[in-house]
């Protein structure tokens, strides 16, 4: 294809409009319809691309990282007593008390792979992937409360209504797949705060918002044919609409009208492709054990294998949500719980995509949008006990594939797990390194609205992380 | 005149070619050429915010450019070679070379030459054009018989410099289309349409124009596109996105725009109707206007980063939508590009900072759908009721597990040991024969302002049930409640509750602690009782440990409620002093300010500190930004660009006018016609550029019509793709106003969003009319926008939006091709059209507002032939099509295949690119 069907309009547009011609570029490469096989890199393709594709595995609600990657037996010996407020410094919580006493961590852990990666006793699957696994214990936030946290991590903003990550690729360098959405968005677990806006599309046109996936046979919006209607009678349609909007193209000479063309008939190849993508019969039965995929079943584990074939037919960003990791009470059992339900898929994941290798040039990230406190969370007016409150000082993350340096741990905390005391990790700082993974260059990737140059890492100054990259 | 020729071509002859290409100019301006150059590559580091600058140079100033810099000059005018910038800009030299290689910017060579030749002419400098006052400008003279008015005089001189012909005039039906959906966003009906065609004469145009604004269907269209600009929508946005009601201020702008208010009463209004005189309850909804972005409600939020957001909120739109400026820029720092500091920001963000809002306005807000301040809006001519309350005597008070002594204040108070659970019984003397109400006062127990009211360690309570009897000697008779109402519900605990006959669940009001509450009881009709007997209230409370009442008092009305049709959020003033925040963090704030404007623009003394003396300032005539910003914003309606074509930034970085003197002669025009809409609009749509042909003119390279060498085409903004169906189908509601309204959407969109149960909101399909309303009327819910209005690149209204995108997608093609609205429509139009002697003649007319050719004819009429034949043999499927929608096919005498293959032509007309297309 030579011509991108999506973007006629939006492309004079660009023309115009982007003061830095970034636009253009992106559009360029689009035109190419692989970033990646264009000549004539775009300005802000500035880094060898590592990265072709992504897989987020978002843990919506903030998994307990002192539960599950950051042993502190520190918090075990002085469980009880309050946190020193030094350590604290005037510090604000959504709900708990400054002065709560230290809860020591609620499982054992031990050291896993070459690497030696610490990971608790929840996770025995992800544990025998570890030297696979890049950990960031050293992850830090600017927000407290769930929603800007989560809009934080996925826009950049606390406040909803700009660009998602997602949005952010589709705009810059498009997707191999041109009969599927490039940004796809799948959820399972309990409630989102951060809502629909985490993979909305801001002040870029609509058209890269991410695409939801919905339970049960009709995944993506207006895909099925309605009642009635069969492929015979629709390609009879198409076919009329093609001759009629060609003899109208000859009137006006629009060039729209013939993008309008192209986007029918990709709409047609649509309504083919999403079926067969949605049918798991072709998966071994090996590979659907390895997921533990069971048939009829749609949760986190068939959306992690949904992902798979959905970068396997060239969507370029997928992001998987699973949400009800808030553990203001109980961090035990919502930790023991959580773990069971991701830990297979997770860790099937990374070694399906490593044996068909594509883990080289697909990166997975797993991690929620802060970390919990050392402190116990309790209240009875709340009937809350064991559990534990937002931290956004410092949380862990791990990431595979697509070009991070496999088997390392960056960053530490004290020993109270309260404080980054070694390579701090700013979520811009994060974004900067996927971008600079996928080749760009994250200053220079912007768009033009309300006369301001937007980005997806802000306008402080942030840095892609380069010992994480190999 | 030189260019007589011009008058021949005009019969439609081509054109002479111009290339598209900008050759160097033969005179360099420094606002045409200069500027723009500087603005892009030098003002980062060279330009009004001191943090960055580098070498103290600043070029964004005549003083900076030209000032002495211990011996050399940056600009020395008629001398390049004694101006630094000149050998900046040439030098090989990467310790030397402007801008420097580390900024990834670098100057082409044209535009060092111009640079170059601009210093030789004499660098005469010059301000920023929109900064500079709006003169009156002189009207050319082209000697030409192509002009309707001035606006076509401005547009040919331009055209004549290009040497560059008009399109030839539209076809009659185009023009007709073209006008009907830009004034009211319908295409025009078959009736009008034949109409016009036997007489399309200047006159009838007009006559038409004039018939077009004086409908409804107008100032709907108006509102439409004022709603993204306000940021208007049904939801909160943030979290859970939950409801609210501001429809009451949408009405307001529709009914604005219906009586034609003066543009700048319609912005008085709007930012301060609060403020006016003794403001009606219209003004006060009108300024709604500031309170339509977003609140959130998330527990733990701190309430003073929020309350910020919002008055940035407030500013920043303020900025876009009526000054064309960024001031979003300079709320961290000073401006980049534009002579804006972060004083400025704080200055005007100061008008916006004194509203009487909460930052989370608690979740007692949202569940009346509306954040404090706000105003009752009542269906009707009902106004609201004075309820005119009198105290209940009581005469007796007991409990069964503690002591209630009656208060001289007739209170009742609860002493001794607080038992688990207890149950009261109050006997009442009645004020009045007559009763309607009840209400029921929860006081601190300690008698004063501030305490707990319930007894519970925590100081709440929960009233499991109220009961209300007639008691006399012989009998007790229940009075049967209809309706609860409080002051604040705990959520969970609302006070419907405590009549429900259900002991285990009641009223209580954690979250609104420690003060006063009451609840307001009705019974289900006026009770006319007897003199003789008396009152008895029961109350239990046995769910929660120790949640008993402390202190109580009751009281009776003659009247009932007429619970208002809405809450409506208005603006409320209050005083807060402002200081600049320093990075913008709410939390560090520095130097006071006080209310004033950019120091840019025209002096604000002498006006008002307010938001009222900030609009009368606005629409001064000094004032160089709003007139002009506002007839832009009017020109891209009709023209899909504005004569700016960043309308929301007429700042340094923002484009330069294609048409400088139209767009000052327009905005000249606007204010002497007393800001009158109608006015500058007919002179828009009766000119003959609008009346142009849309033909493309590739030879021009001039795809978005810059030149104004033909009229514009686009793809129908998303409301009017479907409003355009139910029109041509006949199935369109024409009801104006009201609550917003729930048309088909495929089930589970708004699960997407995936909330709690406690937050979850449901799409409640509309029934009967309300499914075929106009789009404006559609549920606007911020993050999960309808589907079909999101595919067409609706915004989703969490910021102010001036520009929409438009787009050309598969997924627009999945929505016409499968949405249910397409083909009930399609069905609809078939029924309505099958009886005449050519229905698809008909359909097509209706849809198209034009004949269809021979061959389109034939070629439509193939398809038809081959669905009937399908569904001849497919009976079932041919049902199938002819049953989608709520709507009942009407009796027909069509057998049902034949139907149904008249309905899959007009389907088709509805995926047209044309029937989508404004041409």
């Amino acid at each position: 294809m030579n011509t991108h069907p999506l973007l006629h309009r939006t492309r004079r547009h660009f023309f115009q409009d982007c003061g830095l011609g970034v636009g253009k570029i992106a559009l360029a490469s689009l035109l190419a319809n692989d970033a990646f096989g264009a000549t004539g890199k775009p300005s802000f393709m500035r880094f060898p691309v590592k990265a072709k594709r992504i897989i987020y595995l978002f843990m919506a609600g903030a998994p307990s990282q002192l539960e599950l990657f950051d042993n502190k037996p520190k918090l075990k010996e002085i469980e009880g007593q309050p946190i020193p407020p030094s350590v604290i410094k005037g510090q604000r919580y959504a709900f708990i008390q400054p002065d709560a006493a230290v809860l020591g961590p609620c499982f054992p852990f031990a050291k896993h792979g070459q690497s030696g990666a610490e990971i608790s006793d929840r996770l025995p699957y992800l544990s025998k992937v570890a030297d696979d696994l890049t950990f960031i214990k050293s992850m830090h936030t600017e927000h407290f409360n769930h929603a800007p946290a989560q809009l934080f991590m996925t826009t950049g903003n606390g406040i909803p209504g700009r660009a998602s990550m997602g949005s952010w690729l589709s705009y810059g360098i498009g997707s191999e797949a041109n009969d599927l959405p490039g940004f796809v968005v799948m959820q399972s677990g309990g409630n989102l705060s951060g809502g629909t806006a985490m993979w909305g599309s801001g002040f870029l046109p609509s058209e890269h918002q991410g695409v939801p996936f919905r339970e049960g046979s009709d995944p993506i919006l207006h895909v099925t044919n309605p009642k009635g209607i069969d492929r015979t009678a629709q390609r009879q349609t198409l076919d009329l609409l093609n001759k009629l909007n060609n003899s109208n193209f000859r009137r006006m000479g629009d060039p729209e009208i013939n993008t309008r063309i192209e986007a029918y008939e990709m709409a047609y190849r649509m309504q083919a492709r999403a079926p067969e993508l949605m049918d798991f019969s072709k998966e071994s039965k090996k590979t659907l054990d390895l997921y533990g995929v069971k048939e009829g079943r749609s949760n986190f584990a068939s959306n992690c294998l949904l992902a798979r074939r959905l970068v396997e037919r060239g969507s370029r960003f997928v992001q998987l949500y699973h949400a009800g990791w808030d553990a203001h009470s109980n961090v035990k059992g919502n930790v023991t719980n959580n773990a069971k339900t991701i830990d297979q898929a997770s860790a099937a994941l990374v070694q399906d995509l490593k044996q068909r290798g594509m883990l080289e040039d697909t990166l997975v990230i797993w991690g929620g949008e802060f970390g919990r406190t050392p402190m116990v969370e309790a209240s009875a007016a709340l009937n809350r006990s064991g559990g534990r409150d937002h931290h956004p000082q410092a949380f862990t993350m791990w990431m595979a594939g697509g070009g991070v340096k496999p088997g390392i741990t960056l960053g530490q905390t004290d020993e109270l797990g309260f404080h980054v005391t070694e390579d701090p990790v700013h979520v811009h700082d994060l974004q900067a390194t996927i971008l600079q993974l996928l080749g760009i260059d994250h200053t220079q990737l912007s768009f033009r609205f309300q006369g301001l140059d937007f980005r997806l890492t802000g306008v402080e100054q942030h840095h892609a992380v380069k010992k994480l990259i190999a | 005149m030189r260019l007589q020729w011009l008058l021949p071509l005009l019969g439609g002859l081509s054109v002479v070619g111009a290339s598209g290409k900008e050759s160097h100019p033969l005179s360099v301006s420094f606002n045409d050429h200069v500027r723009p150059i500087l603005s892009d590559k030098c003002y980062a580091c060279h330009g009004p915010d001191p943090e960055d600058r580098a070498a103290d140079l600043r070029l964004d100033t005549e003083e900076g450019a030209f000032a002495d810099l211990g011996g050399y000059r940056a600009i020395t005018p008629g001398d390049p070679e004694e101006s630094e910038i000149f050998w900046r800009i040439e030098s090989k030299e990467e310790d030397e070379i402007m801008p420097p290689p580390d900024s990834h910017l670098s100057l082409t060579k044209q535009e060092k030459s111009i640079i170059k030749q601009w210093i030789e002419q004499g660098a005469k400098w010059e301000n920023h054009w929109s900064f500079e006052p709006i003169e009156e400008t002189k009207v050319p003279n082209n000697d030409s018989t192509w002009p309707q008015n001035e606006i076509d005089e401005f547009v040919l001189s331009s055209l004549i410099q290009k040497s560059i012909s008009p399109s030839k005039p539209a076809d009659p039906e185009t023009w007709l289309r073209r006008v009907s959906f830009d004034l009211t966003g319908l295409p025009p009906s078959l009736d009008r349409l034949q109409k016009f065609l036997q007489d399309p004469s200047p006159k009838a145009r007009e006559a038409e124009v004039d018939y077009l604004l004086s409908t409804i269907d107008y100032a709907e269209r108006m509102a439409l596109l004022w709603l993204d600009g306000a940021r208007y929508a049904d939801s909160n946005g943030f979290q859970f996105d939950t409801t609210r009601t501001m429809w009451p201020w949408r009405d307001w702008v529709i009914q604005a725009y219906s009586q034609n208010m003066p543009y700048d009463q319609f912005v008085r209004e709007q930012v301060a109707g609060d403020l006016l005189p003794n403001p009606t309850q219209d003004q006060l909804i009108a300024t709604g206007f500031n309170r339509n972005h977003g609140y959130t409600f998330e527990g733990g939020t701190i309430d003073e980063e929020y309350r910020v957001i919002y008055a940035n909120d407030k500013t920043t739109t303020f900025g876009t939508l009526f000054l064309g400026l960024t001031l979003e820029c300079t709320r961290c720092h000073d401006h980049k590009y534009d002579p804006l500091s972060m004083e400025d920001y704080y200055s005007m963000f100061a008008f916006f900072n004194t509203s009487a809002e909460k930052g989370n306005p608690g979740e007692q807000s949202r569940a009346t759908k509306a954040s404090a301040p706000y105003l009752e809006v009542y269906s009707g001519k009902k106004k609201p009721i004075h309820a005119n309350w009198k105290q209940l005597k009581p005469t007796k008070a007991v409990a069964e597990k503690q002591t209630l002594e009656i208060q001289k204040n007739h209170s009742i108070k609860a002493t001794g040991e607080v038992p688990s659970s207890d149950s009261y019984v109050v006997h009442f003397e009645l004020s009045s024969q007559k009763i309607r109400s009840l209400r029921l006062e929860v006081l601190p127990i300690n008698g004063s302002k501030h305490g707990p009211v319930g007894r519970a360690p925590n100081g709440n309570f929960v009233l499991n049930e109220l009961e209300i009897f007639l008691v006399s000697e012989n009998s007790r008779t229940p009075l049967k409640i209809k309706e609860a109402t409080a002051t604040f519900d705990q959520f969970g605990f609302h006070v419907k509750q405590s009549i429900d006959g259900d002991p285990s669940t009641g009223w209580a009001v954690q979250g609104g602690l420690n003060k006063t509450q009451i609840a307001r009881f009705d019974f289900e009709t006026e009770l006319n009782i007897p003199k003789g007997p008396r009152l008895e209230a029961s109350m239990e409370f046995s769910s929660h440990d120790k949640h008993v009442l402390g202190r109580f008092r009751f009281a009776s009305s003659i009247w009932g409620i007429t619970p208002p049709n809405a809450l409506t959020m208005i603006m409320k003033e209050e005083e807060r002093e402002t200081r600049i925040l320093m990075e913008g963090l709410y939390d560090q704030p520095g130097k006071r300010v006080t209310p004033r404007t950019p120091a840019v623009l025209p002096s604000f003394d002498g006006y008002r500190l307010d938001r009222l003396g900030l609009v009368d300032w606005l629409v001064s005539k000094e004032n160089p930004l709003f007139a002009r910003v506002s007839v832009n914003r009017l020109w891209q309606q009709f023209f899909g660009y504005g004569l700016v074509k960043t309308p929301d930034n007429f700042g340094l970085q923002g484009e330069l006018p294609s048409h400088p003197e139209l767009l000052d002669w327009l905005a000249k025009d606007f204010i002497n016609h007393k800001w009158d809409l109608h006015q500058t609009i007919k002179k828009i749509v009766l000119s003959a550029t609008y009346g142009q042909s849309s033909t493309y003119r590739p030879e021009l390279e001039d795809p978005e019509n810059r030149s104004l060498s033909r009229a514009s085409t686009f793809r129908l903004p998303a409301e009017m793709i479907r409003d355009q169906a139910l029109a041509a189908s006949g199935l369109l509601t024409k009801k104006v106003g009201g609550p917003s309204v729930m048309p088909y959407q495929p089930d589970g969109v708004w699960a997407d969003l995936n909330a709690p149960p406690s937050h979850r909101e449901f799409y409640v399909q509309s029934k009967g009319d309300n499914l075929y309303r106009k789009s404006l009327y559609t549920y606007w819910r911020r993050a999960v926008l309808h589907p079909s209005m999101s595919a067409f690149d609706a915004p989703s209204r969490d910021v102010c939006t001036v520009e929409r995108a438009s787009t050309n997608t598969p997924l627009q093609a999945l929505v016409t091709l499968h949405d249910l609205t397409y083909w009930e429509a399609a069905r609809t139009l078939a029924v309505l059209v099958h009886g005449e002697t050519d229905p698809i003649k008909s359909a097509f007319e209706r849809v198209l507002s034009r004949k269809p050719s021979h061959k389109e004819f034939q070629l439509l009429s193939d398809l038809q032939n081959q669905r009937i034949s399908h569904y001849r043999k497919d009976s079932k499927s041919a049902n199938r099509t002819l049953s989608v929608g709520e709507s009942t096919a009407s009796s027909t005498t069509m057998k049902p295949a034949q139907l149904a293959g008249l309905t899959d032509v007009c389907h088709t007309l509805f995926n047209l690119s044309e029937t989508i297309t404004r041409k």
